[in-house]
């Protein structure tokens, strides 16, 4: 049985690298990453899975990592937008002007990536699902679904 | 793709770090030696403190000061000092920072402060703007009387009562305005407070340095007013405080005001001047930090039988919470724009702000326009009704043209004021109004449209002014440093693009500088009022012209002409007559080397700045005056499609034609008036925040103080007009924040024309809608 | 940012879990099982639950299994609500839990911590009260297996330390016709989720055995299935209007009020969901 009682280390996968950090078994993901990795690109806006600003994938699948135990993700694959490399949706979302503060966009990003892995095909109604995950407070959303549609295949 | 100049739609130039997660906001700032602060926040609306009990808090390991009021005795505030950094005495609103913590983590502060024990005795609430006016109501400040008045003449509070600020707007005849009048109507409209939500939370971090320097980096909107302020109240030097702002997440008008700096101050001062670091929860930033105003406002308006305009009176009570902030400035705004853009020649206009012990307001996006926007196009809509009018032509008929005057008597012309006509007359067929304002489409739907116009000037200090400093490279690009913050709009890249119009460079050979930093960067009164582009790319120019002037005089020496043969342009100078004749700027930038070796010149710096010329305060008995420089106008639809049988409803269509003078950006510019949009279809629609009958705030997250999500935005239809403004850079005026003011007011009249009931409080959920349509028996 | 310290533990299987539930009990600590976790951590961010441990019972084999034998499907408590919904087993879970939340959210949230949690929709609930689910609990004396009728009142009447394993669905609901309903604040709620926010009302119905069945979450401050409700829907020869008046008068408590919603449109709200019932199911 896995325990952990203190804080003591951690063994992540994040973007291809093993590393190992220092943590309490109460800390988030979300505060992890940033704080021990400085993996700065998820951020902090409600920590409260409202917003969607802190999205990271787990094995491929977006997750709200303000929600996530660090130590959860202990022998699974995390992502972070930093580990987005030349990606579709990521020149999708400069050409469509898709962000502007642009504090919210690596949630984005990272939630529109695993949609177009995922289902790669997918319908409107799926990526509305998907993507009403992600609060935006600066554009209409309409450059964001642009930015997305551009990179789903057409079926 | 051209790259060179304005009228073009050049991505971010932050782009890539925006989509790597490389871009930098202030709580991306990760450093060991960082102390961590969390404040202890008030769970009362209106309480005398009566102890503050530190000493469990103090227990923690790793707490290293604990800041309450009582270390604090100072008094603050931009127009009357009311306010308290930290509550002293009584909290006035619920989440009031009563006291801070530090700690060595996040963890540890927050830990503490939830054992920090105030005692409390709770006082009786005022928990709305009308219960404010009320003579026998709870006073939220007993020592109105003996504040200090920071802007005499701008600010008007009465002693002995809740009211803060009295505006009064008096222009021609108002007598012989109802006497004209045939047909009058009149209606109350009650508007919620509301909040910024930028998706950064307001934080920022403090230090002291050895040598007395204060540096503070903040999430800002006004790296320069946070100087000022600091220095001020805590009897500083302005020169020993620093201020850094780095891109934004999101600003709103938020951010414009000083809040957490003092608190992350009085943090760092208190552990000796280390590094402290203060990040809002989103609780707290819907509480503690500033939110958006609410307003209670009556308007009576008076028409001849063919819709023209004769009279109108507007009582405007602004709910500005516990302190004032710039809650007397927009009472004071909302009070010159109070006819919107109609000519109505007979009016008065007493706007108030009032105390509540609700949180307190700051700007926000439009300062607040959109309030008192909606409260008088929903009248308009009840004009053309009682007129039997069609409601666009009845805003067409009275729609302000160059040659009148605005309600403080600023004489219009096409400059000022552009072309409200053209945009009404686009609108109407964008959103093709004329195939009927209420359409059954059977199956108990029905499809309705509302207009509303929108104008807005800005209220900016008299001597708000902007700077802006060019320097070349070597290879022969640019540094463009300017004093504005990167909050989203993409300003920085439409400054490039203006210098790059004036040079006639490659915009991408213009590096912009995002970071500002007090002692390094060049002023900017603010980065608010949709001004910057307008202030501070005045300030390009002018630092353009100067930096021109520079190239060709030792371009002249190099080509061996006098400088007026000159041109510059593709970065290069030439010979106006034969462009092949010309020497790369790089070659003369950095001082030019003769082929002989020996050099002249230098560095070449250009210089510029700018300063609102002509702005006057209004005058305190009948409001004339001039607040900003130009209006931008505009007309706005909604069409919505509403379900009678369950009040629900879907928004199809939102529409939006604006005076731009001259559209820099254009992608850009769709953007941020679709932003607006959004924001305008949020509030009207769904935010508001809700307090309880004691005042407390009951939906402090976003859980419960919904936004539009992606799939409920409508179909935006956005397009331009362009008259230029002479005074703005290549015509332009500033719209960065427009996009929202008439929208909640189209909605409603969509929504009320569907209903065919008066929707005069949003937020219009479909129970709001049910109630209404209750009380009208429907 | 939780503000105090927890102890975690991964157990690799039930008997483990439970039996480190009583130990740390018997230890004076208080543990909570750990399933997405998604509302323990933001109530300790809130300082509003301070558990001294955490069980995360996603590493338990058992859990996270789909079975379908016996003529019932099985589904593991620590099945999130997307792998229910992707998995496409129980079509009205898929609407009473795929609107739960948002879709990210979904990716954590666990069929055994909705039904389990402390805010008090629940919606899961509403699916497995009307196909009369079977709930398979495990403690430290054995495991046990109970109709849902018999432990979920207002809330899952677990006792101290049991192990919620997962649920038995009768394969003959799985396929049943149903309507499934919600509305918030803002509006109704498609499906595929459209619209992200607790509700007003959420109703789900079933027929089966050539009755309504029906459950319900927003109406009173806890989710239900009331038989007096059903026997009023299932009277012959009563017209609707009637049905849906007898019916609100015997709902189990008051409306509730409150900020989301006044306890006069819930109840115009739930007239209309009733109507809506009693013309698909009819």
């Amino acid at each position: 049985m896995r325990s952990m009682l203190r804080e003591g280390f951690l063994e992540l996968d994040v973007n291809g690298e093993h590393r190992k950090v220092v943590a309490r078994p109460a800390d988030t993901l979300l505060h992890v990453l940033r704080e021990r990795l400085g993996l700065t690109g998820a951020k902090p806006s409600c920590k409260n899975g409202d917003c969607g600003a802190c999205t990271v994938l787990v094995d491929g699948w977006p997750i709200k990592s303000c929600l996530m135990l660090a130590v959860e993700a202990e022998g699974h694959l995390i992502t972070t937008v930093e580990g987005l490399k030349n990606t579709p949706i990521q020149k999708s979302f400069v050409d469509n002007f898709a962000f502007q503060c642009g504090y919210c966009t690596s949630g984005f990003l990272m939630n529109c990536h695993a949609l177009a892995q995922i289902h790669p095909q997918a319908s409107y109604a799926t990526m509305r699902e998907w993507l009403q995950s992600n609060l935006c407070r600066c554009t209409s959303y309409e450059e964001i679904t642009q930015a997305m549609e551009n990179v789903l295949l057409k079926t | 793709m051209n790259t060179v100049g304005i009228g073009i739609s050049i991505p971010k130039k932050e782009s890539n770090d925006k989509v790597t997660g490389r871009a930098k906001y202030n709580t991306d700032h990760i450093r060991p030696e960082l102390l961590h602060a969390w404040m202890v926040t008030s769970i009362y609306a209106h309480a005398r403190i009566k102890s503050i009990d530190l000493a469990k808090a103090y227990k923690i390991t790793g707490v290293r000061a604990i800041v309450t009021g009582d270390s604090c005795p100072i008094l603050c505030g931009p127009a009357i000092e009311d306010w308290s950094p930290l509550a002293r005495g009584k909290v006035r609103y619920f989440g009031e920072p009563i006291a801070v913590v530090v700690g060595d983590s996040e963890a540890i502060a927050k830990e503490a402060a939830g054992l920090v024990q105030v005692e409390y005795e709770p006082l009786p609430v005022v928990n709305s703007p009308a219960q404010a006016f009320q003579a026998d109501s709870p006073k939220v400040h007993e020592d109105l009387a003996i504040y200090e008045i920071v802007q005499a003449g701008t600010i008007f509070p009465q002693p002995g009562t809740n009211i803060l600020q009295h505006v009064k707007v008096k222009k021609g005849d108002l007598q012989k305005g109802w006497q004209e009048s045939e047909v009058v109507v009149e209606a109350s409209y009650s508007l919620p407070q509301a909040n910024h939500i930028a998706m950064e939370p307001r934080n920022a971090r403090a230090e002291i340095k050895p040598d007395g320097q204060v540096i503070i980096d903040s999430s800002t909107q006004g790296p320069f007013n946070i100087q000022k302020f600091i220095s001020k109240y805590f009897k500083l030097d302005n020169s020993k405080v620093t201020v850094r702002a780095p891109l934004v997440g999101g600003g709103f008008g938020g951010k414009t005001t000083v809040h957490v700096e003092f608190i992350a101050y009085l943090a760092s001062r208190a552990v000796g001047g280390r590094p402290v670091k203060l990040v809002e929860s989103r609780e707290q930033d819907m509480t503690s930090s500033p939110c958006m105003l609410g307003l209670q406002a009556s308007i009576k308006l008076g028409a001849a039988k063919d819709g023209t305009l004769k009279a109108g009176e507007f009582t405007l009570i602004t709910d500005v919470g516990a302190y004032c902030d710039s809650g007397s400035e927009m009472a004071r705004g909302m009070a010159a724009d109070c006819s919107g853009p109609y000519r109505l020649d007979n009016l008065h206009c007493d706007a108030y702000s009032v105390y509540t012990n609700h949180t307190f307001v700051t700007a926000f996006r439009s300062f607040s326009r959109l309030s008192s926007t909606f409260a008088l196009e929903r009248t308009m809509d009840k004009l053309a009704f009682a007129l039997g009018m069609d409601p666009l032509e009845l805003r067409k008929k009275n729609a302000l043209r160059p040659g009148d005057t605005s309600p403080t008597m600023v004489r219009l012309n096409k400059n000022n004021f552009g072309n409200l006509e053209a945009c009404l007359e686009k609108l109407k067929t964008l959103i093709n109004w004329d195939e009927g304002v209420r359409v059954e489409l059977g199956n108990g739907k029905v499809r309705a449209k509302g207009a509303a116009c929108l104008w807005k000037t800005s209220s900016s200090s008299p001597n708000a002014h902007s700077s802006a400093i060019i320097i070349i490279n070597d290879d022969g690009t640019l540094n463009l440093s300017v004093g504005a913050v990167e909050i989203g709009p993409g300003s920085k890249t439409c400054l490039a693009q203006i210098l790059a119009e004036k040079l006639r460079m490659d915009v991408n050979k213009i590096h912009v500088i995002m970071e500002v930093d007090t002692s390094a960067s060049p002023h900017h009164w603010k980065t608010v009022a949709s001004m910057t582009n307008y202030m501070v790319g005045n300030a390009v120019l002018e630092a353009a012209r100067d930096f021109i002037r520079q190239l060709k005089t030792i371009g002249g020496i190099v080509l061996k002409c006098p400088a007026e043969m000159l041109e510059v342009g593709s970065g290069r100078v030439y010979l106006r007559e034969d462009p092949e004749i010309f020497v790369d700027i790089k070659e003369i930038g950095s001082g030019y080397q003769y082929p002989e070796g020996n050099a002249i010149g230098g560095q070449i710096i250009g210089r510029g700045n700018f300063i609102m010329p002509h702005l006057l305060p209004m005058d305190p008995s009948t409001g004339r005056g001039r607040l900003g420089p130009a209006w931008a106008v505009g007309a706005q639809a909604v069409e919505v499609e509403f379900n009678q049988r369950d009040f629900s409803y879907k928004i199809v269509r939102a529409a939006t034609v604006m005076d731009a003078g001259k559209v820099l950006n254009p992608k850009g510019a769709r953007g941020v008036v679709m932003g607006g949009m959004s924001m305008g279809l949020g509030y009207g629609s769904r935010e508001a925040a809700k307090y309880s009958t004691g005042g407390q705030r009951e939906n402090p997250q976003l859980r419960t103080y919904h936004l539009l999500r992606l799939g409920e935005n409508p179909q935006y239809l956005v397009e331009f007009v362009e008259t230029p403004d002479i005074n703005g850079p290549y015509g332009m005026r500033g719209i960065a924040e427009h996009g929202i003011i008439g929208i909640p007011a189209a909605l409603a009249n969509a929504l009320s024309a569907a209903a065919q009931a008066d929707l005069d409080c949003p937020p219009l959920t479909p129970q709001a809608i049910w109630q209404a349509c209750k009380g009208a028996g429907k | 940012m939780i503000p105090f310290d927890f102890e975690y533990y991964r157990p690799e299987t039930a008997t483990e879990a439970v039996t480190l539930y009583t130990d740390l009990a018997g230890r004076g600590k208080n543990a909570r099982y750990f399933g997405g976790g998604t509302e323990i951590i933001s109530f300790c961010r809130l300082y509003q639950l301070y558990p001294h441990a955490v069980i995360d019972i996603k590493g338990i084999p058992e859990l996270n299994t789909f079975e379908q034998k016996n003529g019932k499907l099985f589904i593991g408590a620590a099945k999130t609500l997307s792998q229910i919904q992707e998995s496409n087993l129980f079509p009205l879970l898929n609407y009473c839990g795929g609107r739960v939340a948002d879709h990210t959210i979904r990716n954590k949230i666990t069929l055994g911590g909705n039904l389990c949690a402390m805010i008090p929709y629940r919606e899961t609930s509403l699916a497995l009260l009307v196909s009369e689910a079977e709930l398979v609990i495990q403690n430290r004396k054995g495991k046990k297996i109970l109709p849902i009728s018999e432990i979920f009142h207002e809330s899952l009447r677990l006792e101290d330390g049991d192990l919620l394993m997962g649920v038995h669905i009768r394969e003959e609901c799985l396929g049943a016709p149903f309507v499934c309903l919600k509305k918030t604040s803002d509006g109704n709620v498609g499906y595929p989720q459209d619209r992200v926010g607790y509700p007003v009302v959420s109703v789900a119905a079933m027929r089966a055995d050539n009755k309504i069945q029906a459950a319900f979450s927003g109406v009173c401050i806890f989710p239900f299935r009331s038989r007096t409700v059903e026997e009023v829907f299932n009277k012959s020869n009563l017209p609707r209007e009637e049905k849906i008046r007898q019916a609100v008068e015997v709902i189990p408590a008051a409306i509730h009020d409150d900020m989301i919603s006044s306890a006069g449109y819930r109840e115009f709200v739930l007239k209309s969901m009733m109507a809506e019932i009693l013309e698909r199911l009819e």
